[in-house]
């Protein structure tokens, strides 16, 4: 298990590596200056060829590129170019924020997806599976950002239950928190839940056929009891590799949802960052994105150890 | 019972009052950068014009008026102006404004490396201080628009000492003198300035401003009609009605400095010929696009100054809207079809299809092809571009209103501008030192880009902004910065 955990630790560094080309590269192809940007459209072009020296984009690409990976390497990613703060910094600020959304959305869909996904495969072919299946379809195919302004018109601007959006940490005021972060929530969540309870459904309905469940009824297993403690948990292994596959469409999700919602997390940054060609912040904002999703499938890779018994890594 | 009802009453009341101090700003963009070198967006000039005095600021007529400087006098050759700084004024760290601190900001401005300041100073040839408190700056040539100039960021004071303790840092912790003091700031989320009670001009009456950043327009509103802010700015045209309409929230419009115009590339086809452009300039109908874009909440514009701005011309023409003689210009330069891009910027896009539909109907082929801002300033910088519409924030002075677009050298020529009438005609009204023949002269080179149909102009920008109605005395001063010193929560 260790050896196995090591290995594959070891195998994402080439990864990770082509990650950071990949990234330095496409971020050097987007059109537009930073200095440009930064002085505006009628700047002069000698104001905009000095800030690029001091900016460093004057340099090759390959030593710009060789100064940042050295830089990487010792945990520094630079400062940004818009206001010089240490983009470790401004990454270590926001990262909670979205870690703490990314965590509720999981939340709201396990809390949509278990039971309904459950129902539907239970009650096959009932009214109650095709409500299911329009559920998901409907969470699915609705985009976040229309769900997100929906949900801000109902529930802040005519209810006004809670605020439209906003962000005070958790730990200023945890109450306050929560009730910004639950439309987000709800509105990253409620896609996530919709493909999950696909997986879900699909999965258990395979599960409930197995012998071994037919077996455990024929014993006078109770109904409930068969689908929670044996078909269930069988059924969650490829949920579990879903969920961890998820984790980019999360991201994605944080990106709009943050923006509509005001949250200064990771997404509004990398957004922020795009708008203004603050070539660090990118880099940075990516290059970490890539790192949790290595990290994510790592763990999910583990997971299944522990979800199946039959799965050993050695 | 009473007694409990009086507490209970207290409380609320100061609770109340407490609420009512603080004012919420909601902006459409993070301001970038609040170092008066390299701040650009309009965003950041709502922040720093609170955290800054400037030597002088402007009145809701565009009157330059005293703010660090008392008095100024000029030169009879318009070269050297001297400048008494007000006295008894320290900057928030503590540090004492005099003619030295001015000397100090002017000379940063002008030799900082990447100085986003440089241009608009330009004409300095010398800053030097004469007295405790008297500056004497002279020019290398006369320049009229020098003193609007000095009310923007160009004249905004720096404490030293903080400037150089914090160096390339000072954007994260601007130190002024201003009514309003920078206390925090966290990207994305707010930024908050708290009230100077040792201000000059009196302690403000709002104890506390918070910028937040909302970049999509429904969520800015829905802000603001759900309470979470005190006034948007700025608003969208599309969502005036329905502020307008929620009880306890206004629209403020007001004139600005700023036009929308559409800016054709003349060196190449189709729009290096007169005839071609002469069937746009008759095929806008800004009467309809004022109503259909902008709700009405802006004005028409046939020419580059606003009638609440010098050079503006009552007898100006432009060819009058008429979409048959458009058709029949088309068909008679034999371009009828003639198909264009016109490039536009992401919140232009109702604006685009407007001028799309009408040129269609005049015989154009017209494609819309949007671009968000990096990499449409290097299409039109390079003159890649077939046209583009442009939203212009403007300038006080006419030569900065107009010189960059249309002078050969100009840093916005994005007409492609080349003609040596309108090169000799800006440049003498650059060193013309008497206002009324000054004018004059941008009279004439507008007239000039008018009649040939260089540029087509539709409409004045306004100023628009929501408010929640308890929000008293905000000056409408039209380069569109809110002014929060003198401003009241009732």
């Amino acid at each position: 298990m260790i050896t196995f955990a090591l290995r594959r630790l070891l195998a994402t560094i080439p990864t990770l590596l082509v990650v950071t080309l990949l990234v330095f590269g496409l971020v050097r192809l987007l059109p537009g200056d930073p200095a440009r940007l930064m002085l505006g459209e009628s700047a002069n072009p000698q104001a905009i060829a000095e800030l690029r020296t001091q900016m460093g984009l004057d340099r090759p690409i390959m030593v710009q590129y060789a100064a940042w990976l050295a830089d990487v390497v010792r945990l520094d990613l630079g400062r940004s170019l818009v206001d010089n703060a240490s983009v470790s910094r401004i990454i270590g600020q926001k990262l909670p924020t979205t870690i703490e959304l990314s965590l509720l959305s999981m939340l709201v869909a396990l809390v949509l997806a278990v039971p309904a996904g459950t129902i539907g495969a239970v009650k096959r072919g009932k009214p109650i599976d095709s409500a299911v299946t329009v559920f998901a379809l409907a969470g699915i195919s609705l985009p976040n950002f229309f769900l997100g302004i929906l949900l801000i018109f109902f529930f802040s601007v005519q209810l006004r239950w809670v605020p439209a959006s906003g962000y005070v940490g958790l730990l200023e005021d945890p109450l306050r928190n929560l009730s910004l972060m639950a439309l987000p929530a709800i509105t990253i969540g409620v896609g996530l839940g919709a493909i999950l309870t696909r997986y879900l459904r699909a999965s258990l309905i395979e599960t409930l056929s197995q012998d071994y469940v037919r077996t455990a009824l024929a014993k006078g297993v109770p109904g409930l009891a068969v689908i929670t403690r044996h078909a269930l948990r069988n059924a969650m292994i490829p949920v579990i590799t879903a969920f961890g596959l998820q984790l980019g469409t999360l991201l994605g999700g944080a990106i709009i949802t943050e923006q509509i919602f005001s949250i200064p997390g990771f997404g509004r940054l990398l957004v922020d960052a795009v708008s203004t060609r603050d070539l660090p912040v990118i880099q940075g904002v990516v290059l970490i994105a890539a790192l949790a999703v290595f990290l994510v499938s790592f763990v999910v890779d583990l997971l299944y150890a522990a979800a199946d018994p039959r799965i050993t890594y050695s | 019972m009473i007694r409990r009802t009086l507490i209970a009453l207290a409380i609320g009341l100061l609770l109340a009052a407490g609420m009512a101090q603080t004012v919420r700003i909601g902006l459409h963009q993070d301001p970038p950068n609040l170092d008066p070198i390299l701040s650009q967006a309009f965003s950041d000039r709502s922040v720093t014009y609170q955290i800054y005095d400037r030597l002088v600021d402007l009145d809701e007529n565009l009157t330059i008026v005293p703010m660090l400087a008392t008095s100024w006098e000029v030169s009879d050759d318009g070269l050297v102006y001297t400048l008494q700084i007000r006295e008894g004024v320290t900057f928030h760290d503590g540090t004492p404004l005099d003619a030295e601190s001015v000397r100090y900001t002017l000379d940063r401005n002008l030799t900082r490396e990447g100085s986003a300041r440089r241009d608009e100073l330009s004409s300095i040839e010398n800053v030097a201080v004469t007295g405790p408190h008297t500056v004497e700056i002279t020019l290398r040539s006369p320049n009229a628009a020098f003193l609007a100039v000095l009310s923007g960021n160009a004249g905004a004071i720096v404490s030293p000492t903080a400037a150089e303790a914090a160096g390339a840092d000072f954007g994260n912790a601007p130190v002024g003198s201003g009514p309003f003091i920078f206390d925090s700031r966290e990207r994305q989320n707010h930024l908050t300035l708290r009230a100077n009670d040792d201000y000059w001009n009196g302690a403000p009456s709002i104890r506390q401003l918070v910028y937040r950043p909302f970049p999509d327009a429904d969520v800015r509103v829905a802000n603001l009609l759900s309470g979470g802010v005190d006034i948007i700015i700025p608003i969208e045209p599309k969502d005036i009605a329905s502020v307008d309409a929620a009880d306890g929230y206004d629209v403020i419009a007001y004139d600005s400095l700023g036009w929308r115009a559409l800016v054709m590339n003349l060196t190449r086809p189709p729009f290096d010929d007169p005839q071609v452009r002469l069937a746009v300039a008759q095929a806008i109908d800004r009467a309809a696009l004022a109503a259909v874009v902008y709700d009405n909440a802006v004005v028409p514009l046939i020419g580059p100054f606003p009638p609440n701005t010098p050079g503006y011309d009552p007898d100006l023409e432009a060819p009058a809207y008429d979409p048959e003689a458009a058709r029949a210009t088309l068909e008679a330069a034999g371009a009828l079809g003639t198909e264009f891009t016109l490039l536009i910027l992401p919140h232009e896009v109702l604006h685009g299809q407007f001028w799309q539909a009408i040129l269609t109907q005049a015989g154009f082929v017209v494609q819309i092809e949007q671009m968000e801002a990096g990499p449409y300033l290097e299409v039109v910088n390079n003159m890649r571009h077939d046209a583009t519409l442009v939203g212009w924030s403007g300038r006080i002075d006419p030569d900065p209103q107009f010189f960059p677009w249309v002078h050969s050298t100009g840093n916005l020529n994005w007409g492609g501008f080349d003609d040596p009438r309108i090169d000799d005609l800006l440049e003498s009204a650059r060193a013309e030192t008497d206002p009324v023949t000054r004018e004059g002269l941008y009279r004439d080179v507008a007239r000039l880009v008018v009649e040939e149909s260089m540029i087509v102009w539709g409409i004045q920008s306004q100023n628009i902004v929501g408010v929640a109605s308890n929000l008293e005395g905000i000056p409408l001063i039209p380069d569109g910065t809110v002014r929060w010193h003198g401003v009241t929560v009732r």
